[in-house]
């Protein structure tokens, strides 16, 4: 008595994983997850909006001429562009759990560190040269 | 199919609405601190104003707070699409830029 494994799958694709372009709601714990991420992003948005108002009001001046701008406007650029794309980012996850498709990969990960990490460079130059 | 997976009454969220809610106050707090730095800058603080001005932000936290609290009791008594409505991530993202706008024009106007 032998067992024949061809007859217990009669051929043909899957069930699962067809492709259907049909919304569905996705697991309410996903859409709190990618909530959370949105508002961790938007926080991160805020305190660099906070940081860079707080560099170009309520530091001392600089020795080297516009100094605090130089240090807070980029801040407070990049906190805008931090909202805007924590908003847009947001949206996406929620249209690929919906469409059961691959959440969309992110470059702001990259940009933020390497937004801080130049500015940074700026704080120390200012901090070391231009200090009064 | 296990039991959490399965949409309906007998979901269990585990502490997902719970830590999101947290997330919700955290911004809350962030959007006070955000508000109150460029409140600074129109609103020099000395003596009696300043205590007006904590008085006023202690009062947007406590509002933020029973905003959160009431959005709570509205969840647990509906059908789940995430803590809040939609409107409310536009709502943070405009917001948020309008915040980065003002510090912006106030960062511009600045000298030295």
């Amino acid at each position: 008595m032998s067992e024949d494994p061809v007859s217990e799958d009669p051929g043909g694709p899957p069930v699962t994983d067809a492709e259907e372009p049909e919304e569905v709601e996705p697991d309410v714990r996903f859409t709190y997850a990618n909530e959370r991420t949105f508002l961790a992003w938007n926080r991160t948005a805020l305190a660099l909006v906070a940081t860079g108002v707080a560099a170009t009001q309520l530091l001392p001046e600089f020795h080297i001429t516009g100094g605090r701008r130089i240090l807070g406007v980029p801040l407070v650029a990049l906190g805008a562009l931090v909202a805007l794309t924590s908003y847009r980012q947001w949206k996406a996850n929620e249209q690929a759990m919906r469409h059961r498709r691959p959440l969309p990969s992110s470059p702001m990960t990259l940009v933020l560190s390497i937004g801080i990490g130049v500015i940074s460079v700026i704080a120390v130059v200012l901090a070391v040269l231009g200090s009064k | 199919m296990p039991a959490d997976t399965v949409p309906g009454p007998d979901r269990d969220d585990g502490l997902a609405p719970e830590r999101t809610q947290l997330a919700w106050g955290r911004s809350g707090l962030a959007v006070v601190v955000a508000v109150g730095v460029l409140a600074r800058r129109v609103w020099t603080l000395h003596g009696a104003t300043g205590v007006v001005a904590l008085v006023l932000v202690a009062i947007g936290a406590l509002v933020w707070l029973a905003g959160m609290r009431s959005s709570r009791r509205l969840e647990l008594s509906m059908e789940p699409h995430g803590m809040t409505g939609r409107h409310a991530f536009g709502l943070m993202t405009g917001g948020t830029l309008v915040l980065a706008f003002g510090g912006l024009v106030f960062g511009a106007l600045v000298t030295g």
